[in-house]
């Protein structure tokens, strides 16, 4: 079987290269026929690659551990579940997960298409093609997961080696979100290789109007809504299995998924401004460019080992090829740009500075000072080293004193850009559109003052929240009791039916709600209370409102692993909420690493989140450490509505909506202005 | 079971005690050999991790404490990470570092005193963030650069773009249709 995944895998690149020089071929020849082909060569590359996932979760269920890969991430106790998840347990496989999700999207986008664009298509294939066959180059000859397993005889003869059992999937990794969250982060990360693929042929056939903009307007939306909610799954694995009671680290690896999130942020709302303007046409291309090579640049981050995080898989053979690659694609689509400057002019000026363009525009320039703060602390260890000869350590303390004000900022400019009307806004109207945000969020602020609260980012972030909430609900307000009005329905199905009609608006103020609930969840940070006691049997101890009685302490043997674990009974206020068993376990695969098993009571108000740290006293006493972490469930809910949200812009309109757009208000606008100006 | 034993007579959930397998050299197998080291292990992670002082200590030491912890990194040479964070029990670096912190604070030494004694013994690297010092100050300042660079950038191109449409907006006299004014506002609110 691994001979059969190996050569679908050689075959798969093969057909990749076939592919990019066909596409390119037909297109430059304008021959049909060959351009046909080479679709059909990337399909069958991206066949081929399920092939060769698919056997290699034969050999995992199967267990068979003559392969490298399965030896070194999997075990004969792990349940059938884990098995299938160790395929991205260790980076070789991880890279055919990474090359899948690579082929569906390449495969999809391909087959949609097949009729349409077709000027433009050859070069979409090509560039998905070179993408793929990269990484399939990778996963073949330097991290080739259905390697075999040798060992050399005394006569220096190789002989096939198969292991009894396997070294285990880390223990870390065995969790629910830990299951899903690798695929989902992988869909988001490469996904934006599709309309960075759309923006290279704009670029090479010189169309770049807003067709390209429009087509790729979903392939944007999908990744972007996989990329944050792969990030927050992220945030829960971490926020279980870490055991610190936080989320969220500013591990590398987390910054790595944070920067193309936030460059694609940028770009959803750019994009904007192109279609209703013509305005930001080099730009959004940049954007776009950016935003694939920082997914890359993640993948080269988690993978080359160039810098030190917890859940990298350190290979530095396979650094400098990233480098190379992501250097070739900087410099081309650079040259591109450069060479096609005068095709993307603007269309038409801004009309005034207090506007939505511009609005969007600083928009854009905050989300990019963040992703550049992330990236620069990201990477200062590796220019320090490189300066002054001494890698150091670039944490938390850093990341929060510079992203926190950006973060307030953007929050910020979420509740005052759609303000601004478009085109251009009056003083007189702007003061009308901040009355009520301001009304509710000013005397909210002081309420929260006089409470006692003196941190001063949470009383701006709450007080920040309150106000973009207020504009959003106004927006919904003002547009469903003038619909209600004029067409007699209730207030509730005017709602709706005003979010169905437009579903990008109002799908995109869902969306801004969602960053307002995780922003509230993000806030409680500020209000953790933590307490490391020492109990034992029948003792207690007190956080907050709650208290904590030590009942029993026991161990355990399973196949996988063997557990102690104390009972607690945890009381809010006088009364029994319920018993709560942390665990410490110790794996008795590979490196027989031992893990933290979080109990948590979550409530909307707080989660109790109780750690068994260890036993103390010579066996007499048992080592709690507790926290209570207010709001978190905030950023679980807010991640929901913003999967939500994204849903709701991207259900599909109605026939036809899509390939005859409507006409856009910058058209309309248009029309109107020589009307005005004769 | 070794770990029963170590943890007092406690018990488990009302499980039968099962009787202590024999050791005997040569008797071992290699699955009890790998279950026995585990279990060696579990008891070391488990009793050395923890951290030796119990002395309850007020809020705000604890307050100070953590703010201390926060602001230095584990140096076991693998992890890298906060005090606070580093979560492996039987750390030989992380460990010894919280007894320290905690030990001079009830000395009474200020949290600034204890992080400079750590950096002055083990060097720059033991810090969670870069000094405000030479060029550790440029990881703070770039950040601020870029957004003024950014501010300034932006400013100029929104200005820029803006006044051909105000020159010809004032050049040009303006007569405005109202049906065109509410035809277009009416699709600004439906879009």
């Amino acid at each position: 079987m691994s001979e059969f995944g190996n050569f679908c895998l050689l075959l798969a690149f093969c057909l990749g290269l076939y592919a990019l020089l066909a596409s390119v071929l037909g297109a430059v020849q304008k021959q049909h026929r060959i351009v046909r082909s080479a679709e059909r060569a990337a399909l069958a590359a991206c066949g081929s690659i399920a092939l060769a996932l698919s056997s290699l979760v034969y050999l995992l269920v199967t267990s068979d551990f003559s392969v490298s890969h399965v030896a070194s991430a999997s075990n004969r106790a792990l349940p059938v579940y884990y098995k299938i998840a160790a395929l991205w347990g260790a980076h070789d496989g991880s890279l055919l997960l990474w090359v899948f999700v690579t082929s569906i999207f390449s495969g999809i986008v391909i087959y949609q298409n097949r009729f349409r664009y077709r000027d433009m298509m050859p070069y979409v294939v090509a560039v998905l093609m070179v993408n793929l066959s990269f990484f399939l180059c990778l996963n073949l000859f330097l991290s080739n997961p259905f390697n075999q397993l040798v060992q050399a005889n005394a006569d220096g003869t190789l002989q096939k080696f198969i292991p009894q059992d396997g070294r285990g999937l880390n223990p870390l990794l065995q969790y629910w979100a830990m299951v899903i969250h690798p695929p989902i982060l992988y869909l988001g990360f490469i996904g934006f290789v599709v309309p960075f693929a759309f923006a290279f042929a704009a670029l090479v056939t010189k169309q770049l109007g807003d067709s390209w903009i429009r087509t790729i307007r979903r392939w944007t939306l999908v990744p972007w809504m996989f990329l944050g909610a792969g990030l927050i799954l992220g945030g829960k694995w971490a926020y279980v299995e870490m055991g610190w009671g936080g989320y969220w680290g500013w591990d590398p690896v987390e910054n790595a998924s944070l920067m193309p999130w936030l460059t694609g942020t940028a770009f959803l709302h750019s994009v904007i401004v192109q279609e209703r303007k013509g305005m930001l046409k080099v730009w959004n291309v940049f954007l776009i460019m950016i935003t694939y090579l920082l997914g890359v640049f993640g993948t080269f981050i988690t993978r080359s080992g160039v810098i030190n995080s917890v859940h990298a898989f350190a290979d530095s053979s396979l650094g400098p090829f990233f480098l190379y690659y992501m250097s070739a694609v900087f410099f081309v689509s650079m040259y591109l740009i450069i060479d096609r400057l005068p095709y993307l002019k603007s269309e038409r000026p801004l009309d005034s500075v207090l506007s939505r363009e511009s609005a969007f525009l600083f928009n854009n320039l905050v989300l990019l000072v963040a992703c550049f703060a992330v990236f620069w602390g990201t990477m200062f260890p590796v220019l320090s080293e490189w300066v002054q000869g001494q890698k150091m350590t670039v944490g938390p303390p850093f990341f929060n004193n510079v992203n926190i004000p950006i973060g307030l900022f953007l929050l910020f400019l979420t509740g005052v850009g759609p303000l601004f009307a478009w085109r251009k806004t009056s003083v007189e109207s702007l003061k009308k559109a901040f009355f009520w945000p301001v009304i509710f969020s000013v005397p909210f602020c002081a309420a929260l003052m006089i409470a006692g609260m003196r941190d001063f980012y949470a009383v701006v972030s709450f007080t920040l929240c309150v106000f973009v909430l207020i504009t959003v609900v106004r927006e919904f307000y003002k547009g469903a009791s003038v619909r209600a009005k004029n067409t007699g329905e209730s207030f509730l199905s005017a709602i709706v039916n005003l979010t169905l009609k437009n579903k990008r608006r109002y799908g995109g103020y869902i969306v801004h709600v969602a960053i307002v609930v995780i922003f509230v969840g993000l806030t409680g940070n500020a209000f953790n209370k933590e307490v490391q006691q020492k109990l034992s049997k029948g003792e207690s101890m007190h956080i907050g409102r709650y208290m904590l009685r030590m009942v029993d302490y026991r161990e355990a043997d399973t196949p996988n692993y063997q557990l102690a674990e104390v009972k607690l009974e945890a009381y809010k206020d006088g009364k029994l909420i319920r018993t709560m068993t942390p665990e410490k376990r110790l794996y008795k695969a590979g490196d027989q690493q031992t893990t933290t098993e979080v109990e948590l009571y979550s409530t909307p108000k707080e989660d109790l989140y109780v750690v068994f740290s260890g036993v103390a006293n010579g066996g007499k006493g048992y080592e709690i450490h507790a926290f209570v972490n207010p709001l978190v469930f905030w950023v679980w809910f807010g991640a929901a509505i913003m999967v939500f949200g994204t849903l709701v812009t991207l259900l599909p309109d109605r026939k036809g909506a899509f390939v005859t757009p409507q006409l856009s208000f910058s058209e309309a606008a248009g029309i109107g202005e020589t009307l005005r100006i004769k | 079971m070794v770990l029963r034993l170590l943890a007092g007579r406690s018990a488990s959930f009302g499980r039968p005690h099962r009787a202590a397998p024999t050791f005997a050299p040569g008797s071992v197998s290699r699955g009890m050999r790998m279950k026995l080291r585990a279990r060696i292990l579990l008891y070391i992670v488990i009793v050395l991790g923890t951290p030796l002082s119990s002395a309850p200590e007020t809020a705000d030491l604890e307050k100070q404490y953590r703010e201390a912890a926060a602001q230095l990194v584990c140096q076991c040479g693998g992890c890298r990470e906060q005090l606070t964070v580093c979560g492996m029990q039987n750390c030989h670096s992380a460990t010894p570092m919280r007894a320290e912190i905690r030990e001079k604070l009830q000395a009474g030494m200020t949290v600034e005193k204890i992080v400079d004694g750590f950096v002055a013994r083990i060097g720059k690297q033991v810090l969670a963030a870069p000094t405000l010092k030479g060029f550790d100050l440029t990881a703070w300042i770039m950040p601020i650069v870029m957004f003024a660079l950014g501010l300034i950038v932006v400013s100029w191109i929104v200005v820029r773009m803006a006044r051909p449409a105000a020159a010809a907006e004032a050049s040009a006299p303006v007569i405005v249709d109202p049906r065109v004014e509410r035809e277009l506002k009416d699709f600004e609110e439906e879009s």
